[in-house]
């Protein structure tokens, strides 16, 4: 279920012309876009921190299943990402409106996932002839 | 109470079997600054935070290790998928086999099994907080260790990927922290 992908655009330390210990640059606004802050594994940027002058790996969906389940990912993540933030800062409106909004899509994309490949959670309504919880293969299962 | 959501938090997909990798990259599931350590860690740690902004961050980093626990072993199974005894035995890994043959089990790089001194839990929120900043950096420190020792691609994203996870963690545990050391919080 988790092969459908490949990763792309590395660079790796040897590479001459690139500083080692360079800092990455990162946009101006704080806050990523859920598919770049899912990427990088940290929707802050202001708080991104890069090793030597690796890139986060660029996840690219080679079907249709792999493009869904990149859709829950991103969306849970960049939901999960500011549940963090507002564990510890609870009144902070915007990032409140901005959690219900992720989560939302987050949700939506579950459903989109769930309808064509099979359950993401046990509560999942089962087909009837065969357990839809048993019958789809576990994350990390390579085909 | 928990649910499990059936995928990784961040996807593994790892082709090539590396058995000397593996002896490494254990310890991250099974060593000191592993991601087992971390999860029963902060879900330990977490009754006694003085307030429910601390209980509510324990819980939540403490849920998303045990995630994180899930992508190791997967790296970790993918590693030595289909290793014969003799290809184990050749890696170091003949006691590996004895005991598991190609289970994953929660060791450091040297074999140590996982300990649950690998943790405190002292009842102290300012001390408690110390510990789990400390941590995510040790977290950190060896998953830069770990990517320095390989050059295949499929095992450097999801490390780059841990890694910066530990920059977060650190970052929501220290607000956390200033929070409780400027208002001079007790613990409850």
């Amino acid at each position: 279920m988790n092969n459908n992908f490949s990763y792309d655009s590395y660079r790796y330390p040897n590479m001459p012309m690139l500083n080692q210990n360079q800092v990455l640059p990162v946009p101006n606004n704080d806050l990523a876009e859920p598919y770049q802050g899912f990427l990088q594994g940290n929707l802050f940027n202001n708080i991104f921190q890069g090793y030597k002058n690796y890139r986060p790996a660029k996840i690219v969906p080679n079907n249709e299943q792999a493009e869904l389940l990149l859709n829950v990912d991103q969306l849970s993540f960049a939901a999960h990402e500011l549940n963090l933030y507002l564990d510890v800062h609870p009144t902070d409106q915007p990032m409140i409106q901005l959690f219900n909004k992720y989560q939302a899509m987050a949700q939506d994309a579950i459903q989109k996932y769930e309808s064509k490949y099979g359950p993401l959670s046990v509560s999942f309504p089962s087909e009837a002839n065969h357990f839809s919880w048993e019958a789809y293969a576990w994350p990390w299962e390579v085909d | 109470m928990w649910k499990y959501e059936k995928r990784l938090q961040y996807p593994v997909s790892i082709k090539k079997k590396n058995l000397a990798f593996a002896k490494q990259l254990v310890t991250q599931y099974g060593g000191f600054a592993g991601e087992l350590g971390a999860a029963l860690r902060y879900l330990n740690q977490r009754y006694t935070m003085p307030d429910n902004r601390g209980k509510a961050l324990l819980t939540d980093i403490g849920t998303e290790e045990l995630a994180h626990v899930e992508i190791l072993s997967t790296m970790l199974y993918q590693l030595m998928k289909d290793a014969t005894p003799e290809e184990m035995k050749a890696a170091g890994l003949a006691s590996h086999y004895a005991e598991h043959r190609n289970a994953v089990y929660p060791l450091d790089a040297s074999g140590v099994p996982f300990t649950v001194t690998y943790f405190a839990t002292t009842g102290d929120p300012l001390a408690d907080l110390s510990e789990d900043m400390a941590a995510e950096e040790k977290a950190r420190a060896v998953y830069e260790s770990l990517i320095d020792l390989t050059d295949d691609p499929d095992i450097i994203g999801p490390l780059l990927w841990l890694r910066q996870r530990e920059i977060v963690h650190f970052e929501r545990f220290k607000e956390l922290y200033n929070e409780y050391k400027n208002k001079q919080i007790q613990p409850r």
